[in-house]
């Protein structure tokens, strides 16, 4: 799969905060740092790709706490195997997401 | 935060039509739950304003994402061929025909000695050769076929944009043709140094789209041998 697409330190770093069950673009944008203009091209890619599935939350549930409906993504079983490439080639993946700040992990 | 709609919607302009509404919905979603969860906590002032602000800026390049992503070939897979093999076929063909006029008429233009090439036609050959290479980009996107998952597109509109481009492809290779050798009949040489150029491109025309030629030829039978059963 790496041979597919240059497997950036920004790429490998979205895949581990959605590994740890951040699923939101905001969400991965204050844990990884990114700015707006690279997250959301990033996944964009990541799902052309397969790597990532993105689905919206219901509508219902959403609606009870009185806004619309957010898309989330969620890493793919290939994605889960391109975060294991990614891990040994970036050593210290870990340490390069922030302290979450007003983010949290959705239940996975 | 009254711009924040309006800079998405402007955005929004860029990303395809199949994709548009559900990506204006994304945005909108984001940037109402940011602003919501700062609010309930007290703590949506100027800094979080002007974060946010920051944030809705990333819909622009998010916004060329999109569609670039929708618009890119290598990322295709196999099928257009399977599903338009005749189009896909007569496509091709017009551009190999588009390509055997060019060659046949330089050629006979450059070697009867009566009214080689001009500079004006050299020019000319300069643009139409970035035209054909175009050309080929698109017919080798007409080739490689649709998306197998296509994003936030159905097949049948990506099918259709591809027999669309197909066809354009195919009248551009030929509009090409008849316009360079037109344009290679009409202007005489006027210097030692234009007659040179004037026959090298010619011959490196000539190159150019015999290999352009093969090289579709190769790829379709490449196609033909990867085509999935059934």
């Amino acid at each position: 799969m790496c041979a597919r697409f240059n497997l950036t330190y920004p790429t490998a770093l979205v895949l581990r905060a959605l590994a740890e069950g951040y699923r939101h673009g905001f969400d991965l944008m204050d844990v990884t740092g990114l700015a707006s203009g690279t997250v959301y091209p990033l996944l964009r890619r990541l799902e052309a790709l397969g790597l990532v599935a993105a689905r919206w939350e219901a509508e219902d549930a959403a609606h009870r706490e009185g806004r619309p409906a957010r898309r989330y993504y969620q890493l793919s079983a290939e994605g889960a195997a391109v975060l294991a490439d990614a891990s040994r080639k970036f050593t210290g993946l870990d340490a390069g997401l922030r302290s979450p700040g007003s983010a949290r992990p959705d239940p996975v | 935060m009254h711009t924040a709609p309006r800079l998405i919607a402007l955005a929004a302009r860029l990303v395809p039509s199949a994709a548009r509404a559900e990506w204006k919905r994304e945005w909108t979603a984001e940037v109402l739950h940011r602003r919501a969860s700062l609010e309930r906590r007290g703590a949506f002032g100027w800094t979080a304003r002007l974060d946010l602000a920051l944030r809705i800026l990333g819909a622009l390049p998010d916004a060329l994402a999109m569609r670039r992503i929708a618009t890119r070939w290598d990322d295709m897979e196999a099928g257009l061929f399977t599903a338009r093999p005749v189009r896909t076929l007569g496509a091709c063909a017009v551009l190999a025909v588009a390509a055997a006029v060019l060659t046949v008429g330089f050629t006979a233009i450059a070697s009867s000695g009566a009214s080689a090439p001009g500079i004006l036609a050299v020019a000319a050959v300069s643009i139409g050769t970035g035209l054909l290479l175009a050309s080929v980009e698109a017919a080798a996107g007409v080739l490689t076929g649709v998306p197998a998952t296509p994003i936030w597109t159905r097949p049948a509109s990506a099918a259709r944009r591809h027999d669309r481009d197909a066809t354009l492809v195919a009248l551009l290779g030929a509009a090409e043709g008849l316009a360079l050798t037109l344009a290679a009949s009409r202007w005489p040489p006027t210097s030692g140094a234009e007659r040179i150029l004037s026959k090298g491109l010619g011959s490196g025309a000539f190159a150019f789209h015999a290999g352009v030629s093969a090289a579709l030829a190769i790829l379709l039978a490449l196609r033909l041998r990867r085509a999935p059963a059934g």
